[in-house]
């Protein structure tokens, strides 16, 4: 089978996750601008890390056959300095309509503030004006009364909710967002968020319908195999196959494909990646070893 | 319109539909005559959602005349997405060097990867080339491949404007990532006894590690090598296997009769080392 992450932070991820990944059958990846665990002081530190998901990190993931995708955005937390997010916001429109941009995320509401709320409006006009998908961070404390509020003001800006992804989603959640006809994301994050046998259960109770799965993998402990594990154990539970397919891949390719950035035939009609094309030549994929736990000579190995 | 903008046009002509051009003949018209800088950025952003990714057509007809325009000139690796960038910037290059040299600064703070491979093919192309050498260095730094290559691989620019120091440490870093360092414009010519022995450094650390690379690097070291290093690296090379034999012998032939390029030999222990790592 063939995956779609459609939530997961491979700037903070090494290369062994990127060839699990591949080898697991990950195809494409959606990376949403987010912070980096701790606040940054000024502007440039965004234009370059807007660039880097443009340019870096695309190239790398490449490497190992994955086509990388991005949201650009203010994220929740930083939207809390009005001063550099002013800066943020004049510097957003430069990047989001760059190629393999699907959308502006991941943005709205962390302690539900003033501030918070007056960047997640902007935003929200702005992808409105750029005819962008939308990519919702769903608050963790407060969680339910945050998601209502952030439905309520995407509406309010005349968005159409078959535009905009309200993620980190749980049992408590996801009914209103269906029953608003938003598309559901599901964060299958260890201890925090979700984990797969509850996300199992939601999809045997409303089905594949506008419900896909991420791993929201960053710096934190998670899991960038969350999609495909998560596949694995739908099928050992009796999911359908066609309902698993659109959770894992269908589902984020409908929605995020809305950019027009974002297409099958990006990866099903890939040039085979080029082996010789590889930095230092030492092909990446080549050098890959998966070590197991019965490891012999030849896997613990480094050449 | 401009050589080699009317070039350029035309091949993207043969390959995208006629509404493609059109729009392209717009922005390029509106550029030339009233342009600012806004209006280069955005159209520039939007070539991907304007003009079909295909490949041009360059045979060899088109790349005499490539080549006629500006030696050394490569087109043959542009697909329509680039060519319409190449197309874009060089119509805003204005007359006013410092303020065009800006503009493409900023373009590439926030480019992409395929942003930043269209810009560094259009250097050697725009107008007062040496005003954009800090650029063209900081393009050689990049650890993307892709990005790497262009400006160094068939690119007229380094060959014309780097000081020697820059245009071996380009050679050097070109052979330590494994590209294909002969595509490098003036390979052989700029060949030198400093870049000699660095690429002989290269090559005693790599075989120390086990490690070969590509027996071509033997031609450029050439003016390094004397009676003893000869020795060293006859012997060394017996670990490395055949072709690092044959490549150090040829390299003694020509370092003992450099007016006999032996390029026919050369070729032969390149295609040998293709097939050698590709099986």
């Amino acid at each position: 089978m063939k995956f779609i992450d459609p939530h997961i932070h491979m700037t903070s991820r090494t290369t062994d996750d990127y060839s699990r990944m591949r080898e697991a059958g990950i195809v494409a990846i959606i990376e949403p601008s987010f912070w980096l665990g701790q606040l940054r002081t000024n502007v440039g530190t965004f234009k370059d890390y807007y660039s880097s998901l443009i340019g870096w990190e695309r190239f790398r993931a490449s490497q190992f056959g994955i086509r990388h995708y991005c949201t650009i955005g203010l994220n929740s937390k930083e939207a809390n300095n009005e001063e550099l997010a002013e800066q943020v916001m004049d510097l957003l429109p430069r990047f989001a309509l760059k190629e393999g941009v699907v959308g502006i995320g991941e943005i709205g509401f962390d302690e539900q503030t003033k501030a918070e709320e007056k960047y997640f409006r902007k935003q929200l006009d702005l992808a409105k004006e750029l005819e962008l998908p939308v990519q919702i961070h769903t608050p963790h404390r407060d969680k339910k009364k945050g998601t209502s509020l952030s439905m309520d003001i995407c509406l309010e800006h005349g968005l159409d909710p078959e535009w905009v992804v309200i993620d980190h989603n749980n049992e408590e959640t996801v009914k209103e967002v269906l029953d608003r006809g938003f598309w559901a994301g599901f964060t299958i994050y260890p201890n925090t968020k979700m984990g797969n046998e509850r996300m199992v259960e939601v999809v045997k109770q409303y089905g594949s319908k506008n419900i896909f799965i991420n791993s929201a993998a960053d710096w934190g402990i998670s899991d960038p195999l969350a999609v495909p594990k998560t596949a694995a154990l739908m099928q050992k539970r009796g999911i359908d196959k066609n309902d698993i397919e659109k959770v894992t891949y269908g589902n984020a390719l409908a929605a995020f494909g809305r950019s027009g950035q974002m297409k099958e035939e990006d990866w099903e009609t890939e040039k085979e990646i080029d082996l010789n094309a590889k930095f230092s030549g030492n092909s990446v994929l080549r050098g890959e070893q998966i070590p197991t736990s019965q490891s012999n000579e030849e896997d613990i190995l480094i050449k | 319109m401009k050589q080699p903008q009317k070039l350029l046009i035309d091949w993207i002509a043969e390959v995208c539909s006629p509404e493609e051009v059109k729009w392209l003949e717009e922005e390029e018209k509106k550029l030339r005559s009233q342009g600012n800088e806004r209006d280069l950025v955005l159209a520039f952003s939007k070539v991907p959602r304007k003009i079909t990714q295909k490949d041009l057509n360059i045979g060899p007809e088109e790349s005499r005349e490539a080549q006629a325009l500006k030696k050394n000139w490569h087109p043959e690796n542009l697909d329509s997405q680039q060519a319409a960038r190449i197309l874009l910037l060089l119509s805003f290059a204005s007359e006013k060097p410092e303020e065009f040299l800006g503009t493409v600064e900023k373009l590439l703070e926030t480019a992409d990867l395929n942003e930043q491979i269209a810009i560094y093919s259009a250097l050697p192309l725009f107008p007062y080339p040496e005003k954009f050498l800090q650029l063209a260095y900081d393009g050689t730094r990049s650890n993307a491949t892709s990005v790497f290559d262009t400006i160094t691989l068939e690119n007229p620019y380094p060959y014309e404007h780097f000081s020697e120091e820059a245009y071996n440490r380009l050679v050097l870093k070109a052979a330590f990532m494994e590209r294909p360092f002969w595509k490098i414009v003036g390979i052989p010519d700029r060949a030198n006894p400093v870049l000699a022995d660095l690429l002989l450094d290269l090559v005693s650390e790599r075989w120390s590690a086990g490690r070969e690379v590509n027996p071509l690097v033997w031609k450029l070291i050439t003016p390094a090598l004397t009676e003893d290093r000869f020795r060293e690296f006859k012997t060394r090379a017996k670990q490395m296997g055949a072709i690092n034999e044959e490549a150090v012998a040829l390299a003694y032939e020509q370092h003992k009769n450099p007016s006999t390029p032996n390029s026919q030999k050369w070729e032969n222990l390149h295609k040998k080392w293709e097939t050698q790592i590709h099986t």
